[in-house]
């Protein structure tokens, strides 16, 4: 009898689960209150972000930082535009800086952003040394408020491009931070509101926090009180969501079934042809100044050769890899970006697949009767599948000339612990870098300053005293056409005298995306036009429309 | 019993410290600086240095071990790299959604297992028997992830009636948590539309992980059933007339059950590792994409967590494996008390 009622009871559970479970709405992923789906926008992305803005260096959390905090300054294509600051003057000796910060700027809290929120951010982030810190690193002495609204950076040395370098620093709430401090390394600032800012924001941008699930998704929501409104932007998302979806199956799913907007920009082409193929879903293409380098070890044999590594040079089929394998990418024109201001074109625009001039150069190598002895490593990162394509199409190149290629898979982490010192660094390891901001100086010091060296950011152990020399010299000049000279005339003399990478392409970013987003960095773009924004610029969320 | 229990656990918590052990050691001496994988490679030189201290890197790996192992038992893994926030809180959210997943797919093994095994065993060479076994060589040729994703092209892009990702639809709030699984939340707190909305979610993810152990474990039930079948006592059984249901229940079932019972324990035990791959897929914030996020980026602390929950779960369904086994097979039982 007891048997009979429990299966009863058991039957009738399981019949009200089912019940419920047809009432209500299916797909898709997530959590939180009931959310008006229509009305924000869903992206694709590596993983959820780190929301603290002093550390942000991921893809995810630099998208985050640029929607949820408002810098110092705005990128531009011609450098910067006043943001939270209003105007700016330099001293002559180039050691003082004084900004106005503009009045009326609410935190989300409600708090007003004052020039102590400022001061408080960049010294913040100079004591964690984490994220962009580096920008400033050996540059920037403290930042003082000197009137409510007025801040001053003193700085150790000059730095040409500090203010382009601002679109960086993001503005932190003070109070709201330092209500929240945990036990830290920081002395009287604890851990300087690190653990509150895992969970939480402390911006001022046009989205602010509403729930973050680790590993899974990442949702905002407008900020009403944003203080560059939201009259002009009706059809802006109501709010963003991130999601952290790794696999390529899972997206297309998604995107055929809706519960996704935008893609990441690693769908492999097919992934994306097949996406292309949907009703309602197109691809764009943007760039982000993101390089795709290949390093050559200039202290290891025979790599340690500039004829033998301009021989490499011209062994890589550009228009394979710039056609069929980083599809709509584009042909480098030197060690910077074009378009960053200081790129000057080089002779690197010469390369190309001619194997008659791999093998002169061959020839002329001190390694000329030797170099079919090496087994030359070529590592490539294990979740990158173009970069193994490259890698087999340059390999299959080099076959031809005798030379033994072997090439290496290792994950992202392994790489990095490789190239942290000379004696493992492989003989050439492809890897993309993008400038931090819109400045060649700064670009040439991470790819190819001693002071990198044992970094990813650069495999060419270049550690020549005349380039550190001329790239500290050109950073620290004020004047902006001296400047530019000298960016120059280290762009030629990297390429001329050393020649330690093959520049593969200018990669561009290719994501699939609904029909019913406005993305006007991309649909403004002439037709043919690759449009280019710094990284973690490049999704602003305000600027977009949703046409549902 | 109490003394076979009793050195069960005794043996129980040598293993887990041997396995902590392990993949302490294990963790640490993978290549790549911690410091510089967690900060990036631009981090300053003191920033390094701070997080070197605060894990205690710059310690012998024997000092290193004592205080973790010290911090464990007070529930305290540390940090994690890559959500920035405690372990703790990172497994308190990430361990129950793999839990539900597996609990379900153990359902499904359980059921199907024994639903298939005993209808092979009854009809044994017979067409039914034969689609089965046909049945059980596709379901195990086919790993979890490549039956994922067929369940998500024929339920996301063919039919689209079933929820395809994640743990629960945008549109629906998560009941309360108290024990982290969703459906058994939305029951308990009466918010049945959460928890039937969560079911659904589970329903396509734990069949592509039950898939395999399920026709594996019907197979093993069906020879069993068949070698117990043919065996003297029950030809005298059914010549003293007892009914065919209960023959099958108390005389055949029963000793037939125990080698398919301990194969799905281990099973259980192994899907939370499995998981992986089916928790992509089906984009399930769970326990196991944590893992193998952790392992790629070298996460210390949430490595040894994850392996040490793991590897608890795994003793845990095997202790009570061991013991369910004991009860419901007397020759166990009365071998373990003349030892």
């Amino acid at each position: 009898m007891k048997k009979g009622r429990n299966l009863i009871v058991g039957l009738l559970l399981a019949a009200a689960i089912l019940l419920a479970a047809c009432a209500a709405p299916t797909g898709g992923s997530g959590g939180g209150e009931a959310t008006p789906t229509d009305s924000i926008i869903r992206v694709g992305i590596s993983g959820t972000p780190d929301l603290d803005p002093a550390v942000a260096m991921t893809n995810s959390s630099v998208v985050a930082a640029a929607n949820l905090y408002d810098p110092l300054v705005w990128p531009t294509a011609e450098g910067v535009k006043p943001w939270v600051a209003e105007r700016w003057i330099v001293s002559d000796d180039g050691l003082t800086y004084v900004f106005d910060i503009r009045q009326g700027i609410s935190f989300h809290d409600g708090t007003e952003l004052r020039a102590s929120d400022v001061a408080f951010s960049m010294n913040r982030k100079m004591a964690m040394g984490e994220g962009w810190a580096y920008l400033w690193e050996g540059f920037v002495d403290y930042a003082e408020a000197t009137g409510d609204f007025e801040v001053t950076f003193h700085m150790l040395k000059p730095f040409g491009s500090f203010v382009n370098s601002l679109v960086r620093l993001f503005i932190v709430n003070e109070a709201l931070i330092m209500d929240n401090l945990a036990n830290g390394p920081y002395g009287e600032f604890g851990d300087y509101g690190r653990a509150f800012l895992t969970n939480n924001t402390a911006g001022s941008g046009a989205y602010t926090f509403r729930e973050l699930v680790h590993q899974d998704f990442f949702e905002a929501v407008r900020f009403d009180d944003w203080f560059m409104g939201w009259d002009s932007r009706p059809n802006a998302p109501m709010g963003f969501r991130q999601l952290a979806v790794p696999e390529p199956a899972t997206v297309l799913m998604m995107m055929n079934t809706g519960l996704m907007d935008k893609t990441d920009q690693w769908q492999s082409p097919e992934n994306l042809a097949a996406m292309a193929e949907m009703d309602g879903i197109s691809i764009s293409a943007i760039s982000t100044y993101t390089m795709q380098n290949m390093y050559l070890n200039t202290q290891v044999a025979p790599m340690d050769c500039i004829y033998f590594r301009r021989a490499i040079a011209f062994m890589f089929d550009f228009d394979t890899i710039l056609n069929d394998i980083l599809v709509d990418s584009v042909k480098p024109i030197g060690p910077v970006p074009a378009g960053i201001a200081g790129a000057v074109a080089t002779s690197a625009v010469d390369h190309e697949l001619d194997i008659e001039r791999a093998r002169a150069y061959l020839a002329l190598s001190q390694y000329a009767d030797t170099f079919q002895d090496y087994a030359i490593e070529f590592l490539v990162i294990a979740d990158v599948a173009t970069a193994e394509v490259v890698a087999l199409t340059f390999q299959a190149v080099a076959a031809e000339l005798g030379m033994n290629i072997q090439i290496a898979r290792a994950p992202w982490v392994s790489v990095v612990d490789r190239m942290g010192s000379l004696e493992t660094s492989p003989h050439m390891v492809s890897i993309a870098a993008a400038p931090g901001f819109n400045d060649a100086g700064t670009y040439l010091e991470t790819r190819y300053h001693s002071a990198t060296t044992g970094t990813w950011t650069q495999g060419e152990w270049l550690l020549d005293p005349r380039v550190d020399a001329m790239i500290d010299a050109a950073i620290a000049t004020v004047d902006e056409a001296e400047r530019f000279a000298l960016y120059a005339q280290i762009q030629h003399y990297i390429v001329d005298e050393f020649h330690p990478t093959v520049f593969l392409a200018e990669l561009t970013e290719r994501k699939a995306i609904r029909d019913d987003v406005v993305w006007p960095l991309w649909h403004d773009a002439a037709p043919g036009e690759i449009p280019t924004a710094l990284f973690g610029f490049h999704q602003i969320f305000a600027d977009m429309e949703l046409n549902r | 019993m109490l003394r076979f229990i009793g050195k069960r656990l005794m043996m129980g918590v040598l293993v887990l410290i041997g396995t902590s052990m392990l993949i302490f050691v294990i963790a640490r001496v993978v290549p790549g600086d911690v410091a510089m994988i967690a900060l990036g490679a631009r981090a300053t030189e003191s920033a390094r240095e701070a997080l070197r201290e605060e894990l205690h890197l710059n310690d012998p790996l024997p000092v290193q071990y004592v205080i973790w192992l010290g911090n464990v038992l007070q529930g305290d893994f540390g940090n994690s790299f890559i959500t920035r926030r405690p372990v703790a809180d990172d497994v308190r959210q990430f361990f129950p959604a793999t839990l539900e997943l597996v609990f379900m797919s153990g359902v499904f093994i359980v059921l199907g297992a024994f639903s298939l095994g005993m209808l092979a065993g009854k009809y044994k060479n017979t067409w039914v028997d034969g689609l089965i076994r046909v049945l059980s060589y596709v379901g195990i040729a086919f790993p979890a992830f490549v039956v994922g994703i067929v369940l998500l092209l024929i339920f996301g892009h063919n039919f689209q009636i079933m929820p395809i990702l994640g743990r629960i639809s945008p549109g629906v709030a998560p009941p309360t948590h108290i024990t982290g699984f969703f459906v058994l939340d939305g029951i308990l707190t009466g918010n049945f539309a959460a928890a039937g909305n969560a079911f659904l979610h589970l329903l396509l993810p734990s069949f592509a992980l039950a898939l395999g152990p399920l026709v594996q474990s019907a197979r093993i039930l069906r020879s069993s059933l068949v070698d117990n079948s043919n065996k003297e006592y029950m030809s005298v059984s059914t010549a003293a007339g007892l009914p065919p249901s209960l023959l099958t229940r108390k005389y055949l079932l029963k000793p037939s059950a125990g080698p398919t019972i301990t194969v799905m324990g281990l099973d259980f035990s192994a899907l939370l590792g499995q998981a992986f791959l089916v928790e992509r897929i089906f984009n399930w914030p769970g326990l196991s994409r944590y893992g193998i996020n952790a392992m790629l980026n070298k996460d210390l602390n949430a490595i040894s967590a994850v392996v040490l929950i793991i590897g608890i779960t795994f003793f845990l369904v095997n202790f009570i494996v061991d013991i369910i086994i004991v009860f419901i097979d007397p020759r166990m039982r009365i071998g373990r008390e003349s030892v």
